[in-house]
C-alpha cells in the first residue's frame, strides 16, 4: 500500500461524493480500492453501481466495496461467544442469539468492528486505499480506539506479568497447586508462554500497534470534508483537535458545495491546505458526472 | 532442694503438658465439642486459594511462627520487678486459664463460622458497633506497637553495637535470600542454607565492626526504614525476613530451652518483691490489674485471635487439630516467656552487679538489690540504666549459653539481641502496611467529604503519618508508659474476642452448667482488669496528652463494650452461616 | 521403627511449615493483584472505568477462575480482616 486516504466529516457534507471523485483520480496513478465504512452506504448510489461486501471493479484500476459492518459485528460476536460457551460449560447461558443481539449495542463493539475492517483493508493488495468513513463522532472514536486500547493493554499486561511472576515463585517453592471451582479441577497458568490471557493481550497489542503506526504515519492522509457553514466548521475544528491529541493530523480540508468566500471559508482556509469544490447544479450521480468532478480535484 | 533453672523449665513443661491434657481436652470435649467427622471449612469450601487444609505440624509451625514475636520477650523482662514468681504465675495460670483458651476458642468459633474473622463474628454476636470498636482498637495497637518496638530496637542498638551491624547485615542477607529464592528460584533448601550461613556471617561481622550511633540517629534511620520497607513488594525484603525469622525463633527457643534445662543454675532473684512495684511511669504499680498490660504475648494477647480466626481457621484440616494448634500454640509461646523469666531469675543478679559502677552513678546501690523491697522499687530504673529494655535478657541468655555450651557470653547475647530486633523490625514493616489499610478503612467510614477522602487515603500519607506518630511517641514518650498502653489496647482486643467466644459458647453452642463459665468468667475478669487498669492509668500514672487521649477513648469504648455484651446475653444469635 | 517414622514425619511437617511460611506474604500480595486485575476487567458492572468492551469480551473465555474468585471475594468483603490477617506479626 502506498497511501491511504481517510475521508472524515459531518453527515451530509458530501464525503462519499468527494472520496469517490478522488478515487477516480487516483485510479489513473495506480491500483485503487475505495471502501465505504459508513453504515448508511451511499457509495453504490454515487457510482451508479450496485455494490456489496466484496470488492467490485467499477472503473479501470478502481475497485469499490461497501463493508457490511453489521454482518461483520454479528460474525465477530458469534465467534467470541462460542469461545466463551466452550469454556463456561457449567455456566448456563440460555438463548445465545438474544445475548449476541444485545451485545451488538454494547459500547465500543461497533467501533471495534469498523476498526477490524480497517486492519483488513490496510493489508489489502492495492496501491491506494480510500476510506469513506461514518460521520465524525463515530469515526473519531474508531480512529482513537487503538490508542486507548494500547493504554489499557499496557496496564493489564503489566499486572498479569506481576501475577504470573508471583505464581511462579510460589510454585517453585510449594509445588504445583490445582484450584478447584465447583468441583472442577483447574490448573492455573504460571509462565508467560502458557498464559492465554497474556497471549491474547500481546496479539491485540500487535494489531493495535499496526493500525496506530499507519494512522500516525506518513502513508496516511486524513481528509476533512466540510461545507461553508458555521456548524460544519465547529465540528471540524473539534475533530482536528481531538485527532491531533492522538498524533493524527488532518492533511487537507475540502470545502464542498463552495459558493463564494465568506467568514466561514476564510476561517477554514486558516486551518490548512484547502481544496474547493463548487456547488453543482445537482448532486453528481453516476460514473460520467463523477468523472467531471474528479477533474476538479487536485490530489 | 535448691531452686534452679532446670527445675523451673521442667516444671513449666509439666504444667503446660498436664493442663493441656486435662483442661484443654475438657474444653475440647465439653465446650467446643470438637468432632472429627464434622468437615472443616478448609475441606468443605476447598478452593485451593484460601481454604486449603494443612497438616497438623505444618499448621502448628505456621501459626506459632505468626503469633511469636518480640513481645513475649519484652514483657516478662519488665515484669521481673514484681519478682520472678509473680510474672511466672501470670505466664502459667493466665495463659492456661485465659490466654490459651482465648486463642483456642477464637480459632474454633471461626472454624464454625466458615473461616470468618473474630471481628466479623463479634459484629454478628454482639453488634456492629462492637465490630467498629474492634477496628479502632486495632489501629491504636498498630500505632502504639511501633512506638514500643522502635524504642526497644533503638535501645538494643545503642547498648549492644554489635547487634546494630548484625541487624543491618541481616537486612542485606534477607535481600540476597529473597532474590535467590523468589526471583532466581534456586530452591528452598539451597536458599535456606545460604541464608543461615549469611546470618552466621552477619553475627560474626557484627563482632568485628560494631556500629555505635545515638538514639536519635537510630530513630531517624528507623523512620526511613519503615517507609521504604513497607512500600516494597513483599518478596524483596519482608517475605525473606519473615522466613529467616522463623529459623531464628526455633533455634533460639530450642537452644535456649535446652541450655537452661541442662545448666541447672541456681535462682538468685527474689520470687516476690512487693505487690506494687515501681513499673509503669515510675509509679507504684499494683500487680493486679496491671500485669496483663505488661505481659501480653506470652500469656494473653488479643492479636492472636486475629491470626487464629483470619488464616489458621481456613486451613484447619480436622476439628481435633484445633487444640494442638490454638491451645498448644499459645502454650508454646508461654514456654518462650518462661525461658525469659528463668534466664533473668538465674543470671539477673550477676549481671546487675557487673554494672555496679554505672548504677551507682545513677544512685542505685547494687548491694541493696538483694532486699526485695529495694528491688521492687528500683529494678526498672536499674534495668534501663544498665542493659536497656532487652539487654538484661539478652545477656542472661548469653550466660546460659556460656554455662551450657561453653561459648563466650557475648555470642549468646548478640544472638538474642539480633533475635529480638529482627522480629521487632519485621513487625514495624507489617504494622505500617496494616496501618495504611486500617487508616483508609476508618477514613471511609468516618469522613464524608470526597475531596478530603482522596487526600487522606493517599498511601504515602497514610504510611508517613503512621510511622511519624509511632516514632514520635517513641522519642518523646516514656517507654514504661507506652509499653503498658500498647498492652492495654491489645488486651481489650482479647476481651472483645473472649466475650464474643463466651457469647458463642453460651447462646449458640448452648453449653449448660458450670462449663460455660469457663469462658464467660475469664472474659468478664479480663474486662474488669483492663478497665480498672485504664482508670488507674489515667488517674495515677498521668501519661502525656497523646497517650492520655488514646487511653480515655479506650476507656469509653470499654464501657460501651460491656453494655453491648449485657445486651447480647439475652439475644438470639445466628448459627454458622449456611453455605 | 514407628517412632522413627513419626519423627521423620514431624520433620517433614516442620519443613512444610517453613515452606509455607516462606510464601505467605507473596500469596496475599498475589491475591490482591488478581483482585485488581479482575476489577479492571469487570469494573464496568460496578460503574468503574473499563477497558474497551471488545478487550474484556475476548479475554472472557480465559477468566473463568478470575470471575469465580471475584465472586467469593465480594461475598467476603464484609470481613476485610479475614483477608489480611496474615500480616499481623506482633
Amino acid at each position: 500500500m502506498e497511501r491511504v486516504y481517510i475521508f472524515i466529516g459531518k453527515g451530509g457534507v458530501g464525503k462519499t461524493t468527494c472520496s469517490a471523485a478522488v478515487a477516480l483520480k487516483l485510479a489513473q496513478k495506480g491500483k485503487t480500492l475505495i471502501a465505504s465504512l459508513d453504515p448508511a452506504h451511499n457509495l453504490g448510489d454515487v457510482y451508479g453501481v450496485k455494490l456489496s461486501g466484496k470488492p467490485k471493479e467499477v472503473s479501470s484500476n478502481l475497485h469499490a466495496v461497501e463493508v457490511d459492518v453489521d454482518e461483520l459485528t454479528k460474525r465477530y460476536l458469534t465467534r467470541t461467544v462460542n469461545k466463551i460457551k466452550g469454556m463456561y460449560t457449567y455456566l448456563k447461558v440460555l438463548n445465545l442469539d438474544k445475548y449476541i443481539e444485545s451485545l451488538k449495542y454494547s459500547p465500543g463493539i461497533e467501533e471495534y468492528s469498523i476498526l477490524e475492517s480497517l486492519i483488513d483493508l490496510f493489508s489489502a493488495d492495492y496501491d491506494y486505499i480510500i476510506l469513506d468513513m461514518p460521520p465524525t463522532g463515530l469515526t473519531v472514536k474508531v480512529l482513537t480506539l487503538p490508542h486507548t486500547t494500547l493504554l489499557w493493554i499496557e496496564k493489564l499486561a503489566k499486572l498479569r506479568k506481576d501475577i504470573l511472576a508471583r505464581r511462579m515463585t510460589i510454585e517453585s517453592i510449594s509445588g504445583k497447586k490445582c484450584v478447584v471451582i465447583d468441583g472442577k479441577k483447574i490448573e492455573l497458568p504460571v509462565s508467560e508462554e502458557e498464559d492465554p490471557i497474556l497471549k491474547e493481550l500481546n496479539q491485540k497489542e500487535e494489531q493495535m500497534d499496526f493500525v496506530k503506526s499507519i494512522l500516525t504515519g506518513k502513508k496516511c492522509s486524513i481528509i476533512l470534508v466540510m461545507n461553508p457553514e458555521a456548524l460544519s466548521l465547529f465540528e471540524g475544528e473539534r475533530a482536528i483537535k481531538t485527532l491531533r491529541n492522538f498524533g493524527m493530523n488532518v492533511s487537507k480540508v475540502i470545502i464542498n458545495k463552495f459558493v463564494e468566500d465568506n467568514e466561514v471559508t476564510k476561517k477554514i482556509i486558516q486551518i490548512g491546505p484547502t481544496l474547493k469544490i463548487p456547488l453543482l447544479e445537482r448532486e453528481p450521480r453516476g460514473m460520467d458526472e463523477l468523472i467531471k468532478v474528479s477533474q476538479m480535484v487536485e490530489i | 532442694m535448691v531452686l534452679t533453672t532446670s527445675v523451673i523449665i521442667g516444671l513449666g513443661l509439666v504444667v503446660y503438658i498436664v493442663l493441656y491434657l486435662t483442661y484443654g481436652k475438657k474444653l475440647e470435649k465439653e465446650i467446643v465439642k470438637a468432632d472429627s467427622s464434622r468437615e472443616t471449612p478448609a475441606k468443605r469450601l476447598y478452593d485451593g486459594i484460601d481454604f486449603v487444609p494443612a497438616e497438623r505440624p505444618v499448621l502448628f509451625g505456621h501459626h506459632f511462627a505468626s503469633i511469636a514475636g518480640a513481645a513475649p520477650i519484652v514483657g516478662p523482662v519488665l515484669a521481673m520487678a514484681w519478682g520472678w514468681l509473680m510474672g511466672l504465675a501470670w505466664i502459667w495460670l493466665g495463659n492456661v486459664l485465659i490466654g490459651a483458651v482465648h486463642d483456642y476458642l477464637s480459632l474454633m468459633a471461626s472454624v464454625r463460622y466458615d473461616g470468618r474473622s473474630i471481628q466479623w463474628i463479634s459484629g454478628k454476636v454482639m453488634s456492629r458497633r462492637t465490630s467498629l470498636t474492634f477496628q479502632l482498637f486495632i489501629y491504636f495497637v498498630l500505632i502504639l506497637v511501633v512506638a514500643a518496638f522502635a524504642a526497644v530496637i533503638t535501645s538494643i542498638f545503642v547498648k549492644t553495637p554489635e547487634v546494630s551491624t548484625a541487624s543491618i547485615l541481616f537486612i542485606v542477607s534477607a535481600l540476597i535470600v529473597g532474590y535467590l529464592m523468589y526471583r532466581v528460584r534456586i530452591g528452598t533448601i539451597p536458599s535456606t542454607a545460604i541464608g543461615i550461613i549469611l546470618l552466621v556471617i552477619s553475627i560474626w561481622l557484627g563482632f568485628q565492626y560494631p556500629l555505635s550511633l545515638t538514639a536519635t540517629q537510630w530513630y531517624g534511620i528507623l523512620f526511613v526504614y519503615i517507609i521504604i520497607a513497607a512500600s516494597l513488594p513483599v518478596w524483596i525484603l519482608l517475605q525473606p525476613r519473615d522466613y529467616l525469622n522463623a529459623w531464628l525463633l526455633w533455634f533460639g527457643l530450642l537452644a535456649g530451652g535446652l541450655a537452661f534445662l541442662l545448666v541447672n543454675k541456681e535462682i538468685t532473684w527474689p520470687a516476690y518483691t512487693m505487690f506494687s512495684a515501681t513499673v509503669v511511669g515510675g509509679k507504684a504499680s499494683p500487680f493486679w490489674p496491671v500485669i496483663p498490660l505488661v505481659i501480653a504475648c506470652g500469656s494473653l494477647s488479643g492479636f492472636h485471635s486475629i491470626v487464629a480466626s483470619g488464616t489458621t481457621s481456613k486451613q484447619l484440616a480436622n476439628e481435633l487439630h484445633g487444640l494442638t494448634i490454638g491451645y498448644g500454640g499459645m502454650l508454646t509461646e508461654g514456654f518462650l516467656s518462661t525461658l525469659v523469666v528463668t534466664s533473668i531469675a538465674a543470671y539477673g543478679m550477676t549481671l546487675l552487679s557487673q554494672a555496679a559502677s554505672k548504677l551507682a552513678a545513677a544512685g542505685i546501690e547494687v548491694a541493696k538489690l538483694t532486699d526485695p523491697q529495694y528491688m521492687g522499687t528500683h529494678y526498672v530504673a536499674a534495668m534501663l540504666k544498665s542493659f536497656g529494655k532487652v539487654g538484661i535478657f539478652a545477656n542472661s541468655y548469653g550466660m546460659g549459653w556460656h554455662d551450657a555450651y561453653g561459648v563466650d557470653v557475648k555470642i549468646g547475647a548478640v544472638f538474642a539481641g539480633l533475635w529480638v530486633s529482627a522480629f521487632a523490625l519485621t513487625t514495624l514493616d507489617t504494622t505500617n502496611r496494616l496501618a495504611r489499610f486500617t487508616w483508609s478503612e476508618i477514613v471511609e467510614e468516618v469522613v464524608s467529604s470526597e475531596s478530603a477522602k482522596s487526600v487522606l487515603t493517599n498511601r504515602w500519607l497514610a504510611s508517613v503519618v503512621a510511622a511519624a506518630i509511632g516514632i514520635g511517641l517513641a522519642m518523646t514518650g516514656n517507654w514504661t508508659i507506652i509499653w503498658p498502653a500498647f498492652g492495654g489496647a491489645n488486651q481489650m482486643l482479647a476481651a472483645i474476642a473472649l466475650m464474643t467466644a463466651g457469647l458463642w459458647v453460651r447462646n449458640v453452642l448452648k453449653v449448660k452448667g458450670v462449663m460455660r463459665y469457663l469462658v464467660v468468667v475469664p472474659a468478664l475478669f479480663l474486662w474488669v482488669t483492663v478497665t480498672l487498669a485504664y482508670i488507674w492509668f489515667i488517674v495515677i500514672v498521668g501519661p502525656s496528652p497523646p497517650v492520655l487521649t488514646l487511653v480515655v477513648i479506650e476507656l469509653l469504648l470499654a464501657i460501651l463494650l460491656i453494655y453491648e455484651f449485657a445486651a447480647a446475653v439475652r439475644r438470639e444469635i445466628p448459627e454458622a452461616v449456611p453455605t | 521403627m514407628r517412632l522413627l517414622n513419626n519423627i521423620l514425619k514431624f520433620f517433614e511437617g516442620v519443613q512444610e511449615g517453613f515452606k509455607s511460611k516462606s510464601v505467605e506474604f507473596i500469596r496475599v500480595e498475589k491475591r490482591e493483584l488478581e483482585n485488581v486485575f479482575s476489577l479492571l476487567l469487570f469494573g464496568s458492572y460496578i460503574g468503574m472505568p473499563a477497558p474497551p468492551t471488545f478487550l474484556s469480551l475476548e479475554l472472557l473465555p480465559y477468566v473463568a477462575r478470575e470471575l469465580y474468585v471475584l465472586g467469593t471475594t465480594a461475598e467476603r468483603s464484609d470481613d476485610p480482616l479475614g483477608q489480611i490477617a496474615e500480616f499481623f506479626e506482633i
